[in-house]
């Protein structure tokens, strides 16, 4: 498994991605490896988003990679995952309200928010909320857009209809196979090959 | 005998200068300031259409080649003669969840803007009196049911940097069934009640 080539890093399992940014880098490694050792995954086909990068962003949702395939329509984000991590998001995702939000949330949108939700969640209140809702794996195959720059195209460039596979797993001797499976999964469903002639807007 | 033939010239100094005396009271009086003004006003018109014919020509010049990227010249105002587009994204609203939601859900609010992008009161607007009103017309549980996400998405609208969010931002919350609060949508599991934002190009939510 490639999980065991990794388990004398320093930082395994880099369950700390989301506030230690050498967890992070080290995670990244372990995913890219994996990507690349699943036989269906052509590395030429892919490419990353073009994108500002937000590094606090992606840390919190521990993002690894955002790959994408134009030529075959498709979509690939793959986020590493830990019960610390969930627990660090939770926490950075609420925080304290102010006057100005609790009153809109209560008049524009009917929200009456509790008093968890108002002072901002605790570590303690975090750990017991990613106690209810963690889960080690998901893996999700969903409709999705490529925008295609253009310019030749009278409004700059064009959107593409695509799959995407958001892919959200821990770095452990459980999760790898299930990954592994997923990725292959979705890399040998039938290429949408559009005719790049009629682009769709 | 020189009389007559110096006499000549004489005459004639005289008959010019009773001329421009002429001249001169004629443009004294109103008809011959109108015509004066008339003779101002052609000379400055002229000018300015041979200024306008030059620009004409530029521009003739520059119409014959299409440009990489949409430009905009009008106005005189830096702020609205930049052009960093095409700007494009969108809201979404998504999701189903019984008994909250009678069907699913899948209302979108997308932009596609050649120079200017949305800006931050569009979204606030978009997301408060769009989307939320569609989700209430469909069932007003469903909005309900979701008011977490709308409040954590028009947080999110109002914490946007100046310059707004940027392609590629995704951000977006759903509805986890077991706490029924709004986290982050990875987090809220599949086909969750949601609330999305994708920005695919150029820029959203700024405040110019």
């Amino acid at each position: 498994m490639l999980v065991d080539l990794f388990r004398d890093e320093l930082f395994f399992p880099f369950s700390d991605y989301a506030t230690d940014i050498q967890h992070f880098i080290g995670a990244q490694r372990y995913w890219l490896a994996l990507l690349r050792a699943v036989p269906e995954f052509v590395e030429a086909d892919w490419h990353p988003v073009l994108r500002a990068v937000d590094v606090a962003a992606d840390q919190a949702s521990g993002l690894m990679l955002r790959l994408q395939d134009t030529t075959n329509s498709r979509l690939l984000s793959l986020h590493t995952n830990s019960f610390e991590g969930c627990t660090a998001e939770l926490l950075a995702d609420n925080p304290p309200m102010t006057p100005k939000q609790i009153a809109e949330a209560k008049e524009k949108f009917e929200w009456k928010p509790d008093k968890a939700a108002i002072s901002g969640i605790t570590r303690e209140h975090a750990i017991r909320e990613a106690g209810m809702i963690y889960v080690a794996f998901t893996a999700q195959a969903e409709p999705a857009e490529i925008y295609v720059p253009d310019a030749g195209h009278p409004e700059g460039g064009y959107l593409l209809p695509a799959r995407r596979l958001v892919l959200l797993s821990e770095v452990s001797r459980d999760c790898e196979p299930q990954a592994q499976e997923a990725l292959s999964r979705f890399l040998k469903e039938p290429a949408r090959r559009l005719d790049r002639s009629a682009p769709q807007t | 005998m020189a009389g007559p033939a110096a006499a000549a010239p004489v005459a004639g100094v005289y008959v010019a200068g009773a001329a421009l005396l002429a001249g001169a009271a004629y443009f004294m009086t109103p008809a011959g300031q109108r015509a004066s003004q008339s003779l101002g006003e052609a000379m400055v018109d002229g000018g300015s259409q041979a200024v306008h014919n030059i620009r004409n020509l530029f521009a003739a010049d520059t119409d014959t080649r299409s440009p990489a990227v949409p430009v905009t010249a009008e106005g005189t105002r830096t702020e609205e003669r930049r052009c960093d587009g095409p700007h494009r994204g969108r809201l979404q609203v998504q999701g189903f969840r019984p008994p909250h939601d009678v069907r699913p859900i899948e209302l979108s609010w997308p932009w596609a803007r050649t120079c200017t992008p949305p800006l931050k009161p569009e979204g606030l607007t978009s997301l408060s009196a769009d989307l939320l009103l569609s989700t209430r017309l469909i069932n007003y549980a469903s909005a309900g049911h979701r008011g977490p996400a709308f409040s954590k998405m028009s947080q999110h609208i109002q914490s946007a940097p100046p310059a707004g969010f940027l392609a590629g931002h995704r951000m977006g919350w759903g509805i986890h069934s077991a706490t029924g609060s709004a986290v982050p949508n990875l987090r809220a599991g599949p086909n969750a009640p949601r609330v999305d934002l994708e920005v695919h190009a150029g820029r959203a939510f700024g405040v110019r």
